[in-house]
């Protein structure tokens, strides 16, 4: 089984991988891997991009984005699940279904609520929009 | 890995035996499945006028009409499966079976029969997913 799992460094983001770790060894199959994803928002940088470059911009939320995944790898590693990882920036929620789409994997893992979720929402935004639109099941843990 | 199918009869319930049968991994006798139809309850008036045995007959033949090709599948693939039918609100019933039998996993279709192709989630996932915190895997 190939997982996309999305990763924001959130609480839920950590239970998504902590629960495709436990999926990878109950289905029992050698194929398994996870692709760890991490997305940032560039639109609300566009000043910043202007005034200091966009280049120093994307170093910081690649930056931002490899810190986030520290501890997702980190668990990873300890269970010893084969995994690579991509960051991107743009749309959270285009570019998360764009690499779904790639055909490259079977399924989607997703906290439930990320970063920014509103306490009383059930799903937050990114996974609403996410489901919208994935090409493939899409798991969503709590 | 003890996982609970709620299934319903539609598009994404053939969905969803369809991805299951796609990985081997998914299949063989580790995994112990069950699956779950809810039956809506006819209006009281209804069950009153015509009795308990044929309300009882007609929510058993109801269920019956939906897990019978849910069975053959698993007969098919060689696959124990335990197959319920609950009778109630369906979302609220599939939450309170996940929680309660202490699955590992509940898969659900996005969207059932009453499905509006544009909304994101039907609303029995909806509601499973506001009631339940056990992984929810949706197909859709």
């Amino acid at each position: 089984m190939k997982m996309l799992v999305a990763t924001d460094g959130s609480k839920a983001a950590l239970h998504a991988v902590r629960y495709a770790v436990k999926l990878i060894g109950e289905l029992a199959s050698k194929a398994s891997s996870v692709t760890l994803i991490s997305v940032h928002d560039d639109a609300g940088l566009r000043h910043a991009k202007a005034f200091v470059g966009s280049s120093v911009v994307a170093d910081y939320l690649r930056e931002l984005s490899e810190k986030e995944l520290k501890p997702a790898r980190k668990i990873l590693d300890a269970a010893r699940v084969k995994h690579d990882m991509v960051v991107r920036t743009g749309h959270i929620a285009t570019e998360i279904v764009a690499l779904a789409k790639s055909g490259k994997y079977d399924v989607l893992v997703l906290g439930a609520k990320g970063r920014s979720a509103v306490a009383d929402l059930l799903l937050g935004s990114v996974a609403q929009r996410v489901l919208a639109t994935a090409p493939i099941p899409v798991l969503l843990v709590k | 890995m003890k996982i609970l199918l709620a299934v319903d009869g539609s598009l994404y319930t053939r969905r969803m035996l369809a991805f299951v049968a796609a990985h081997d991994e998914w299949l063989g006798a580790r995994h112990h499945y069950t699956v779950i139809h809810c039956v809506a309850p006819l209006p009281h008036r209804a069950a009153a006028f015509e009795g308990l045995d044929v309300a009882q007959r007609f929510y058993d033949d109801d269920a019956e009409a939906v897990l019978r090709p849910v069975r053959e599948f698993f007969r098919a693939q060689d696959l124990v499966a335990t197959f319920v039918h609950e009778l109630g609100s369906a979302g609220e019933r599939i939450a309170a079976v996940a929680e309660s039998g202490g699955y590992e996993l509940l898969v659900l279709g996005s969207h059932g029969h009453g499905a509006l192709a544009n909304l994101t989630l039907g609303s029995v996932a909806t509601k499973v997913l506001a009631l339940c915190r056990t992984p929810v895997l949706l197909i859709r």
